[in-house]
């Protein structure tokens, strides 16, 4: 081995070193496989509560909030939960101002509702405490074909932003 | 080896790596910071150096929400606090807090151009407690102190008296015997006192100091009667814990048995058994404790058991054990609500059983006191008579068939009472005569006849109301006079214990006399200035309620109205069930029933819907609003989107609790009652109707039309009546706790 290969190799040592330690400083956030693992919330099959089921989206992919609430709209994949978003529901937009997020759906979310109080209910908080678990938000605001609603089937008022409602959920 | 560049290369590659190895030990890889209780390990980079942990300043600053400031030209960090400015000098020990300097153990570094602060120092210096378990170091800042845990109400509220709320829940412990309640956030005040504990209670403080949590366990021998969140409630910055009142004392008082608890106690179920002869007394809502037991000597209790007989619901099970043909029964004529007092009854046979044009007659040894009540549909009155056999001339059956009754039924009702119903034909007051005959027996005669019982006045700034009270139904015209108003009852006696209140309002003047036209009553109210007046009764009626109106107002502006709201309607059909049952039919059948019942009862009935027509949430409440209702009830049917949801719920708004909590508590026991569905129990919900109605305010969700099963029940009439009759009762149960001024 002469001088200057063993230079090299001590240099590509110490650049690799150097490497090695900036993006150790810098990185942090990014995960090994670029997904993000959140957590949607289904009826549980007595209406009573919400019960959270992990999934893994595509962070890098379009933006993680559509792609949480377009999982939501896919249903459970566990047997002992209910969906709670009706057939042939599609998420619009997503807009997100100061800690509220405006979400806006199509006319099937009204004109493809179950009804009654409790079913209402669960598809309302699952979108609410779903998008809520996102530190950065804290109030969510439904909105249907772009259009403020009063409400969903009759019941609960949805002309204001709502909060995540604990009490619903099942630990 | 010569000086050569390799050789330099390699005393820098030496240096470079030294320095990286050095460095990855400071980056402290094992080394967890945790602020209340979460994990910032990642943000804040804690290094480790001559056992000082060090984090990154400006991280720290903005976790804690503090401004951070560094000068370069005086190497010199500030952090300023809601409440204090720190100032610290790069490699200097001391750390300036306001006034005040301390010696820190470590000293601000420079570390890969980012600035690192001595952590547990500063964090003190910013109010935080600090705890250190090897490499997790805890930082919490309490936001409230508790003061005190004290009593109230003689032991049926706990009060947490702290600066202010922060967030609680009670623990789900599996024992009954054990409350935990956990305060994010808080830590004890210096000055705390435990005021809660005593001979029933333990008051244990755990604090979880890493999490600025404070747990809060309370202990008992016996059960707590709480009642998960539902007991909890805020009182300003206080927090309140409620509970069921529990029994204090069992005691022999000359003649009969006095039952004491702590707090009001509802009327308990007796049922008398035998082999051995034993009175079972179930009180519910009534919790076991330590209680005073004084029977003494008496010839009618020979044993005693007491026990928690259930906990869901909570029943309190008191068995008495009696001597042969002793019996107890419940005094009805006690004022105090924390007690229930049981009274000895001679064991009397009842004979002679008689009737007249208007009357019903019965001989009894000695004096009994009938429990005497009516009942409808058809129209009966029913006597009780507790403790009594039937003997000579008491047969099960005679047919009358007079004016008045069409016949008397007399049958043993169970164990300790002999029932006699007269069947009426119509509605119509009652009185018990006593006479006492030359032997010392007691003839007892029950009257027919409506008798005018009291009249009741209301003014307020619109109107005057008047109700007049009967004792059974009344047929009445009313006409307006010269300056009065007068209304005549045919067929009614005055009684001589009538009172007649002060003339309030437009209401100058009240006399009562026989009526011209013959037999009856003539009320006359004097009237001074008034707009027109509304009759809300309709005829007959027991109670006549009328009000005379100061200034023109829209017609159906009354105080005393009840508005029913049959959910959806017209193209909204609500939810739809699996064999195709629409909600909006199933609700609109239900409320007229209910209006049908209250209305039968006296009380001003008006629905948002009549029929099949679509209304608006915001028409509905503006409705209610408009007429100031006494309260709304809405009616629906529930849905989910799964077949086996099942069950009875009723809601309130979140920001009207205190009647509309009572109101929704007395509708979903009625429900349950009459339904025998799964309890979903009373929840807040920000529903539209009952959020912006300015009056108590319930929806019911009656049973799931969604569930095969529940939606053939839907279907059914008999349900719906029964519905019906829950919605009317709870109704009503709630308007005379009201009154009662509960």
């Amino acid at each position: 081995m002469n001088r200057k290969s063993l230079f090299l190799i001590l240099l590509i040592l110490v650049i690799a070193f150097a490497a090695f330690y900036i993006w150790n400083r810098e990185g942090g956030g990014i995960l090994i496989d670029g997904k993000e693992e959140v957590k949607l919330y289904f009826s549980t099959r007595d209406a009573m509560y919400l019960e959270a089921e992990l999934r893994k989206i595509d962070a890098g992919k379009s933006n993680k909030y559509i792609e949480t609430i377009t999982e939501l709209i896919k249903g459970p994949e566990s047997k002992e939960l209910n969906a709670t978003i009706p057939a042939g529901v599609r998420i619009r937009n997503i807009r997100i101002e100061g800690k509220t997020a405006y979400l806006d759906f199509n006319q099937a979310l009204v004109d493809n509702h179950w009804g009654g109080s409790t079913g209402e209910i669960m598809t309302i908080y699952s979108i609410v405490n779903t998008i809520t678990q996102f530190p950065e938000i804290d109030y969510a605001k439904i909105l249907v074909e772009g259009q403020e609603i009063e409400t969903l089937a009759g019941h609960l008022d949805i002309s204001v932003a709502l909060e995540a409602d604990q009490n619903l959920i099942k630990d | 080896m010569s000086n050569s560049p390799l050789r330099i290369l390699l005393y820098i590659f030496l240096t470079i790596s030294l320095f990286l190895s050095f460095s990855m030990d400071l980056k402290g890889e094992n080394i967890h910071v945790y602020i209340n209780g979460q994990d910032l390990s990642k943000e804040l980079e804690p290094v480790l150096d001559k056992a000082v942990v060090y984090v990154k300043a400006r991280e720290l600053a903005r976790l804690v929400g503090a401004e951070i400031n560094w000068q370069q030209s005086i190497k010199t960090l500030t952090i300023n606090d809601e409440n204090v400015l720190i100032k610290m000098m790069l490699g200097n020990p001391y750390i300036q807090i306001g006034n005040r300097t301390i010696r820190s153990k470590g000293s601000l570094m420079l570390i890969a151009g980012h600035t690192y602060l001595p952590l547990e120092d500063v964090a003190q210096c910013l109010g935080f407690l600090f705890k250190r378990e090897g490499n997790s170091l805890y930082l919490s800042r309490p936001e409230t102190y508790i003061r005190d845990i004290r009593w109230q109400k003689e032991g049926q509220v706990i009060v947490v008296e702290m600066d202010n709320i922060v967030p609680y829940r009670i623990n789900n412990t599996n024992n009954p015997a054990r409350l935990e309640l956990e305060l994010e956030k808080a830590a004890l005040a210096d000055d705390f006192t435990d005021n809660l504990s005593n001979k029933n209670f333990y008051l244990a403080v755990t604090p979880v100091e890493e999490e600025a949590r404070l747990k809060l366990s309370i202990i008992s021998q016996y059960p707590i009667p709480f009642q998960g969140d539902r007991s909890l409630a805020e009182d300003g910055d206080n927090l309140i814990i409620n509970f069921l009142p529990y029994i204090t004392g069992i005691k022999w008082n000359k003649d009969q048995l006095e039952i004491a608890a702590s707090g009001d106690v509802d009327r308990p179920e007796i049922m008398l058994l035998t082999d051995p002869r034993r009175l079972v007394i179930d009180i519910p809502d009534l919790m076991l404790s330590d209680f005073d037991l004084e029977l003494a000597n008496n010839p009618w209790i020979k044993d005693i058991r007491v026990s928690q007989f259930s906990y869901d619901p909570i029943i309190l099970r008191i068995v008495l054990e009696l001597y042969p043909d002793r019996y107890l029964h419940l005094a009805e004529d006690i004022r105090a609500r924390d007690k229930i007092v049981l009274r000895t009854t001679e064991q009397t046979s009842l004979v002679d059983l008689a009737f007249g044009e208007n009357r019903i007659s019965f001989i009894s040894d000695n004096k009994i006191s009938p429990e005497i009540f009516k009942l409808k549909d058809p129209d009966r009155l029913v006597i009780n008579v507790l403790n009594a056999s039937r003997g000579e001339g008491f047969p099960d059956r005679i047919d009358v068939d007079n004016k008045l009754l069409k016949s008397i039924r007399t049958s043993r009702f169970n164990e300790e009472t002999i029932r006699i119903v007269a069947d009426l034909k119509e509605d119509i007051g009652y009185s018990l005569q006593e006479k006492v005959l030359s032997d010392g027996r007691i003839m007892n005669i029950i009257l027919f006849e409506n008798s005018f019982k009291e009249i009741l006045i209301n003014d307020s700034e619109l109107k005057t109301d008047l109700v007049i009270n009967f004792s059974g139904e009344v047929n009445y015209v009313i006409k307006e006079g010269a300056n009065a108003l007068i209304l005549d009852v045919p067929g009614v006696k005055i009684t001589e214990d009538y009172k007649l209140p002060a003339p309030l309002g437009a209401i100058t003047d009240i006399k009562i006399k026989a009526s011209a036209e013959g037999e009856g009553i003539r009320f006359e109210f004097a009237t001074g200035e008034y707009e027109n007046y509304k009759v809300f009764s309709s005829s007959p009626a027991t109670s006549i309620t009328l009000s005379l109106m100061k200034e023109e107002i829209r017609s159906s502006k009354i105080s005393n109205l009840i508005v029913l709201d049959p959910g959806h309607g017209g193209f909204d059909p609500g939810a739809v069930g699996p064999s195709g049952l629409a909600e909006k039919d199933i609700n609109l059948q239900i409320a007229l029933l209910a209006e049908d019942i209250l209305q039968r009862e006296g009380y001003n009935v008006i629905l948002t819907r009549k029929d099949d027509t679509f209304i608006s949430l915001k028409d509905r409440v503006e409705m209610a609003n408009k007429m100031e209702a006494l309260l709304f009830v809405s009616i629906h049917a529930n849905s989910a989107n799964s077949a086996y949801s099942e069950g009875t719920e009723t809601f309130i708004a979140p920001n009207k609790v205190a009647s509309s909590q009572l109101l929704a508590d007395s509708l979903q026991k009625n429900l349950l009652k009459e339904l025998n569905r799964l309890d979903r129990g009373v929840k807040k919900e920000n529903f539209y109707v009952i959020k912006y109605t300015n009056m108590p305010a319930a929806l019911v969700e009656v049973a799931f039309v969604s569930n095969p099963h529940e939606e053939s029940l839907l279907a059914s009439n008999l349900f719906k009546e029964k519905a019906a009759r829950a919605i009317a009762h709870g109704i009503m149960e709630y308007l005379q706790k009201i009154n009662n001024g509960r």
